[in-house]
C-alpha cells in the first residue's frame, strides 16, 4: 500500500534509449534512408498486432511523422528503430488507437474496404491466435516471430525486463501451443 | 523446432512474402505523407456525406448510454478533436481532423450521470491545451490544462498529493522532460504556467502540501534538516525547523491515502534508534503532541494522517485502520479492513469519514470502489459497490485527495484499461458523502502508457470546494497531461 516513488530515476529516463554519437545530418537523407529500410517490415509488424494491413500501413505512416519530428533526438540513439517498433507495437496493441485510425482510414477510403492479406489461410489463423493473446504476450511473440529479435532487445523495445519478456514469451508460447492441440 | 515454431516460422515468411510487395509510399519534401494525404482526401469527402456524418455523431452523443461499442469503430467524429468554447478547434497533434466536423459544445450545467449502465468509451483525438469539449461518454465538460513535450508528464504527483490550493485558484503539477523537471504552479482556469518551483529537498515529489489558508503557501518537510519548508509562490522561501529533540524527519511509509486539509500534519521524528510521532500545527509553527511511533506488523513505521475536522488523525495500515486523537493516543477504534486506496473527508453533518476502496473483506459484504468508514463508531457503509448495484471494484483505483471543510465531495479514478469497458471501468468519479451518490465524470483515457512509468497511474484531485476535478491521462498519446473537469453547482 506504500506508493513512494523516486523522483528522479524513472522521471528521466522515460522513453529514452541509451543515447550514443548522433547520426549525420539528422534531419536529411539519414530519415529518408531509415524510412525506406524499415518501412517494410513494419507493416509486416503492424500486421501482425493488428491483423489489417491498411491500418497496418496507417500506423507505420503515423509512427514515422513521430519519427520524422522527433529525428533530431531519435537519431542520437543507438537504435531508433526499437523507439519506432515501441510506438508501433503500442499503437497496434492500442484499442483506443487501432479504433481511431480505423476510424480515419475507413473516411479515407470512402468505406472501401481495407486491402486484403493474400497469404494462406493458416497463416492467417495463426497470427490471428498470436493477436488473441493479452496485449504484452502478442506483441514479445510478434517481435520474437516476425523481427526475429532475441530477448534482450524485446526488452529494449518494449522497456520491460528481460526475465518479464522471458514469462511472456512461455505464456504466449503455452497458450498457443494448447490452442493447436485443441485444433489437431 | 516444434509445431508452433514451424507454425509461426511458416506463417512470418508467408506475411514477408506479402510485405515485401508494398510499395513504400514517396515522403513529401522529406516527410511521410500520410497526414497530408489524409487532408486531401478529406476534403474530397462530398458535402452530403460530411454532414450525415456529423449527424450521426450529433444524435449519437446525446443517446451515448445507448450505442453499441462499434458504432464508435465507424463514425468519423469519435477519430476527430472536439469543438472548441475558445474558438480553436486545431488539435495539437492531429491537424488532419481539423476538418469541419463540430461536435456538440461544452455544456457547463449538464446534469452528471449518476446511473449504473455501461458507457461504451468513444475514442477522441488529441486536444489542444485550453481547448474545452464535451467528454462524449458522460456530457460533462473536460479542457485540456497543460501541453507536456512528447514522452514527458505534466500531472498531479500523485492522487494522494495536494493539487489544489486552499482557495482552488492554483494548482501544483509535476512536469518531468528536458524543459526544466519538477513542480509547475499552473492556473487552473488558463493553463498557464505561473511558477517553477524547485522542491527537489522535499522528502518525495507528492510530499507536498498547500497552507490551508494561504492561498500562495507551500510547505514540505527537509528530512536532513528536520524542518519544514515553506515556499511562496513567487517569493520567498523559509525553513522552519521543527521544535524539540529530532535528528530527521519525514512522514514515513506514506500510506496510499490522502489526508484531510487543515494545519495538523502528523510526522515521524526520529532521533538515535527511537521514532516519535509529533503532531505539528503548521498555523503555529508549534509541536502540540509528541509520543513513541507504534510500528506497523511488518516492523516499518507509516505516519498517521489528519482527519478532514483536525480533531485527529488515522494510521492506515495494512490491514487495519486506527483512530488515534489530537495527541495521537488511540481512541480505540480500530478497524480491520484493507484498503487500496483511501481518502479522509467529512460528511454532511461534519463527522470525520475514510473513504476507501476494498477489495477483500472476510465477510464478503464490505468490498467496494468507495466503502464509507466512520472513524467515531468504525460502523462501514458500502457506497459504490456489490450492494449498491455496482460491479466488483476495478484494479487501480485511487482516491483523490478530500476537498475543503465545506465539501463532501471525493474524487476517485480507476485504470483496469478494459478492453470493452464496463461501468466503472477506466471511469473518474465524484463521491458525494452528503447523499451517498456516485457520479460518473468521464474515460480517463488513459491508454497503453507503460512508457511512462509509474506516471501511467491516471490521477485525480478535487477542488476544495467541489467545482472541479482534475486527473492525467496520455488521451493515448506520446505525453501524459491534465485535464479539468468542471463539475455544476
Amino acid at each position: 500500500m506504500t506508493i513512494r516513488r523516486s523522483p528522479t530515476t524513472s522521471d528521466q529516463s522515460v522513453g529514452q534509449p541509451t543515447a550514443v554519437a548522433p547520426l549525420n545530418d539528422p534531419a536529411g537523407s539519414d530519415f529518408d534512408t531509415f524510412y525506406r529500410a524499415h518501412y517494410r517490415t513494419l507493416v509486416g509488424l503492424g500486421i501482425v498486432l493488428c491483423g489489417d494491413k491498411g491500418v497496418a500501413e496507417e500506423l507505420v505512416q503515423e509512427a514515422f511523422v513521430k519519427v520524422h519530428d522527433n529525428w533530431n533526438r531519435l537519431s542520437s540513439y543507438d537504435d531508433p528503430l526499437a523507439w519506432t517498433r515501441r510506438v508501433l507495437a503500442n499503437s497496434a496493441t492500442s484499442r483506443g488507437r487501432r479504433r481511431t485510425t480505423e476510424a480515419k482510414l475507413l473516411v479515407r477510403l470512402r468505406s472501401r474496404p481495407s486491402p486484403d492479406l493474400d497469404i494462406p489461410v493458416s497463416d492467417r489463423e495463426m497470427w490471428d491466435l498470436v493477436r488473441a493473446l493479452p496485449r504484452r504476450q502478442a506483441q514479445v511473440l510478434a517481435l520474437r516471430y516476425w523481427d526475429d529479435l532475441a530477448n534482450e532487445e524485446i526488452a529494449r523495445v518494449l522497456e520491460i525486463g528481460t526475465e518479464s519478456v522471458k514469462t511472456h514469451l512461455t505464456r504466449g508460447r503455452s497458450t498457443l501451443r494448447t490452442q493447436l492441440e485443441g485444433q489437431a | 523446432m516444434d509445431e508452433l515454431d514451424r507454425r509461426l516460422s511458416a506463417a512470418a515468411e508467408s506475411l514477408r512474402r506479402e510485405v515485401d510487395g508494398i510499395e513504400v509510399p514517396h515522403l513529401v519534401d522529406g516527410r511521410p505523407a500520410a497526414k497530408q494525404a489524409r487532408n486531401r482526401d478529406r476534403s474530397a469527402i462530398p458535402l452530403v456525406a460530411a454532414a450525415v456524418l456529423v449527424a450521426v455523431f450529433a444524435v449519437g452523443a446525446f443517446l451515448v448510454a445507448r450505442r453499441p461499442a462499434d458504432d464508435i469503430v465507424l463514425t468519423e467524429p469519435a477519430s476527430t478533436p472536439p469543438a472548441s468554447t475558445t474558438g480553436s478547434t486545431v488539435p495539437a497533434t492531429s491537424p488532419s481532423t481539423s476538418a469541419a466536423t463540430p461536435l456538440p459544445p461544452a455544456d457547463p450545467i449538464a446534469p452528471l450521470v449518476s446511473d449504473l449502465e455501461p458507457r461504451p468509451l468513444t475514442p477522441i483525438a488529441p486536444v489542444a491545451r485550453g481547448d474545452a469539449f464535451t467528454e462524449p461518454d458522460f456530457g460533462t465538460t473536460v479542457t485540456k490544462l497543460s501541453d507536456a513535450e512528447t514522452g514527458a508528464v505534466i500531472a498531479p504527483a500523485s492522487s494522494t498529493s495536494q493539487v489544489y490550493n486552499a482557495d482552488g485558484s492554483l494548482l501544483l503539477l509535476y512536469r518531468t522532460g528536458v524543459v526544466a523537471p519538477g513542480h509547475i504552479i499552473v492556473d487552473p482556469t488558463s493553463g498557464e504556467i505561473v511558477d517553477t518551483l524547485d522542491l527537489s529537498s522535499a522528502t518525495d515529489i507528492e510530499d507536498i502540501a498547500w497552507d490551508a489558508t494561504d492561498p500562495n503557501l507551500l510547505r514540505y518537510l527537509d528530512s536532513s534538516l528536520a524542518a519544514f519548508v515553506e515556499v511562496e509562490v513567487g517569493g520567498d522561501t523559509t525553513v522552519h525547523p521543527i521544535p524539540g529533540e529530532c535528528d530527521a524527519a519525514d512522514f514515513g511509509d506514506v500510506a496510499g491515502a490522502s489526508a484531510g486539509r487543515n494545519s495538523l500534519m502528523a510526522i515521524a521524528c526520529r532521533t538515535g534508534d527511537t521514532v516519535d510521532w509529533i503532531a505539528y500545527d503548521t498555523a503555529t509553527r508549534t509541536v502540540t503532541a509528541r509520543r513513541p511511533a507504534l510500528t506497523s506488523t511488518n516492523g516499518t513505521v507509516d505516519t498517521p494522517l489528519t482527519m478532514s475536522s483536525g480533531r485527529g488523525f488515522v494510521l492506515v495500515d495494512d490491514d487495519e485502520i486506527i483512530v488515534l486523537d489530537a495527541g495521537l493516543e488511540p481512541t480505540g477504534v480500530v478497524v480491520d479492513v484493507e484498503v487500496s486506496a483511501a481518502a479522509l473527508a467529512l460528511d454532511d453533518e461534519g463527522r470525520d469519514v475514510l473513504v476507501a476502496t476494498v477489495f477483500d473483506d472476510a465477510d464478503g459484504d464490505l468490498i467496494g470502489t468507495a466503502v464509507k468508514i466512520d472513524l467515531d463508531t468504525g460502523e462501514q457503509q458500502v457506497i459504490t459497490g456489490q450492494a449498491t448495484g455496482y460491479p466488483y471494484p476495478p484494479t487501480g483505483t485511487t482516491i483523490g485527495v478530500a476537498g475543503g471543510a465545506d465539501s463532501t465531495l471525493v474524487a476517485i479514478i480507476t485504470s483496469p484499461e478494459a478492453s470493452e469497458p464496463g461501468t466503472l471501468d477506466d471511469e473518474v468519479l465524484v463521491i458525494d458523502l452528503a447523499n451517498d451518490t456516485t457520479f460518473r465524470l468521464a474515460h480517463h483515457r488513459m491508454f497503453d502508457a507503460d512508457e511512462f512509468g509509474n506516471w501511467s497511474t491516471p490521477y485525480v484531485a478535487i477542488a476544495p470546494d467541489g467545482s472541479s476535478v482534475v486527473f492525467s491521462s496520455n488521451f493515448g498519446a506520446d505525453a501524459v497531461d491534465t485535464y479539468l473537469i468542471s463539475l455544476p453547482d
